[in-house]
Order: structure tokens, then sequence, then C-alpha cells
């Protein structure tokens, strides 16, 4: 009877990949100066970029372009090696990210917002939207809820 | 020879413990032990038992949340048992989640699992939500009122299409 004990058993490929790369960005991170943040961080923004497939790295690369344009002062940075946005300002919070469909093989893309968002709306509101193709609505609506999120 | 290369042995993981608990929280890395024991677990559950093992499973994460997020994971697991009798329990990430398929298609995070400032109500690509090119998945609950009680019945009706 095989035994299973390893952690490889259990968790994918893609999800240790994941964990991994939280642990490098947040080591790397406790070492950066405020100047060195937002050059740092978009480096690795535009790496994690790099390495998606076609399809997911342009709307990658829309997402940030839409996302720097909506609020010029959130830092890009990698949150579990994904495109992420935080707040300005010494440990400033996550606040929107991009899950490519890609990072966990399934069928749409993700943005998601983080408790620091000011998304904030009665008693339930939505935090996490699948996306599928970045039309001017898709686009527009995106960009509001960035502006709204960054309060 | 012995002595020397224990002490080579003893360091590395020690160091690599240390440097691990300052990167991780300890909520974060409770996640990740219990998500290792809940699937193998599952791995382990014969046919037919699915749905005793994963009421099981939940009702145990359930029980772990201090007040007053448990009686709110309690109401969600009702409410979405209710709304779709034929989703099996099961943990996902030691929190409540339900499956269709085998695969999990929403999952309720309670506020105190990561100390966020809500709970979060979630669904997974095997939820049928689609609605255009965007559409929401994942919730914020701040708590649950008649109105929030009767969109997540909504959701989970929709989800399992």
């Amino acid at each position: 009877m095989p035994t299973r004990t390893a952690s490889d058993n259990v968790f994918t490929k893609e999800e240790r990949a994941a964990v991994q790369a939280a642990a490098r960005e947040r080591r790397a991170a406790a070492g950066r100066s405020p100047e060195e943040e937002r050059e740092a961080g978009l480096a690795d923004l535009k790496a994690a970029l790099a390495k998606m497939p076609p399809d997911d790295r342009a709307m990658g690369e829309r997402i940030h372009e839409i996302v720097s344009t909506a609020v010029p002062s959130l830092m890009p940075k990698t949150y579990y090696g994904m495109p992420a946005y935080a707040m300005p300002g010494k440990d400033g919070k996550t606040i929107c990210f991009y899950k490519a469909k890609s990072k966990f093989k399934v069928r749409y893309s993700t943005f998601g917002f983080q408790p620091d968002a000011k998304l904030d709306d009665g008693k339930m509101w939505p935090t996490e939207f699948a996306v599928i193709e970045l039309t001017p609505d898709v686009e527009r609506r995106l960009a509001a809820l960035v502006k709204q999120a960054a309060g | 020879m012995a002595t020397k290369s224990t002490g080579v042995k003893s360091r590395r993981p020690s160091a690599r413990a240390a440097s691990t608990d300052e990167v991780w929280s300890q909520e974060e890395r409770d996640a990740i032990r219990e998500t290792a024991r809940e699937r193998r677990a599952a791995a382990r559950v014969k046919p037919g038992e699915e749905r005793a093992a994963g009421e099981t499973a939940i009702r145990a994460s359930i029980d772990q949340l201090p007040e007053p997020d448990r009686s709110v994971a309690l109401r969600v697991h009702e409410l979405v048992m209710a709304a779709a009798p034929a989703l099996i329990p099961r943990t996902f990430y030691g929190s409540p989640g339900w499956e269709l398929n085998g695969k999990t298609l929403c999952y309720f995070q309670a506020q105190a699992k990561y100390k966020a400032r809500y709970h979060t109500f979630g669904s997974l690509p095997e939820a049928k939500l689609d609605d255009g090119d965007m559409w929401p998945i994942a919730f914020a609950i701040d708590n649950l009122t008649p109105t929030v009680e009767a969109r997540i019945t909504d959701l989970v009706r929709r989800a399992v299409g």
C-alpha cells in the first residue's frame, strides 16, 4: 500500500509554486527601502507577466495599464507570484491582484480585492470577479472598482 | 566526522524552520497543515461514504471557530444544503466547502480564520454564475441578515445550474 506522507503528493505543482513565490516575495520585501520598493515591485510584476501564456499576459499587461492609470500611486508588486497592487507607504497592504487563468489551470481569470480595499457596500459585497475578456465595459468596471478600492 | 555531519544536519532544518516562522503567520501555517490533512483523509474515504465523511469534516472545522463565526458558518451550511441538497460537504483549505461532480463549487471562509474584517463566501469555476465577460465570484459578508441569506441561497441555486 502506498504511503502518502510527503506534502509533494498532497499539493499540486501550481500550489507549491505559489507558496514558494509568496515566501520569496515576503523575504525580498523585508530587505527593501521604500525608494527601491516601487522599482523592485514593478520588476517583479513584469517578470510574473513574462512567464504567462500570451493571452493571459496580454490581459495582465492591459490590467496593469488600467490600474496604473486609475490610481497611479498604487505600488506594483507580486502576491503569491501574481501581479498585484498595494497601497503606497510603509507596510502598504495589497489591495488587488490579477490571477491569470493559467495559474491554477481554470476556465477564467480572476481580478480580486483584499480586505484593505474599500469596496464595502451594506452587509455583502463582491470582492472577486471572473474576467473572460477585457471589453470596454469590463475595463470601465475594473477602473471604477480600483478607484473605489483605493479610496 | 560523525559529530560534524550531525551538527550540519541539525543546523540546517532549524534555520529553515525559523525563517519559515517569520514568513508565514500561525493562521497560514495552520491552513496549509489542515489542507494536507483534509486531502489525505479525503483520499481514504470509500465510495458512498463521501457525504458522511464530508459532513463530519465540515462540522469539525466549524466547531473550531470562535463565536459568532461558528454560528454564522453553521447557518451558511444550512442555507447551502437547503438551496442545493445534492451538494456534498467537503472542507476546502480547512474551511467549509460544498462540492458538485467531485469539485468544490463554493466555500465559506470565516472572518476569524485569517483574522480578516469580514467573512468570505466564494465560488470556484465549477459554479455556473457566468454573466457576460465579468461577474462576481466571491463576496465579503459582514453579517447574516435576511437579505444576505436570500442572496446566498440565490447564488447557490444559480451555481449548481
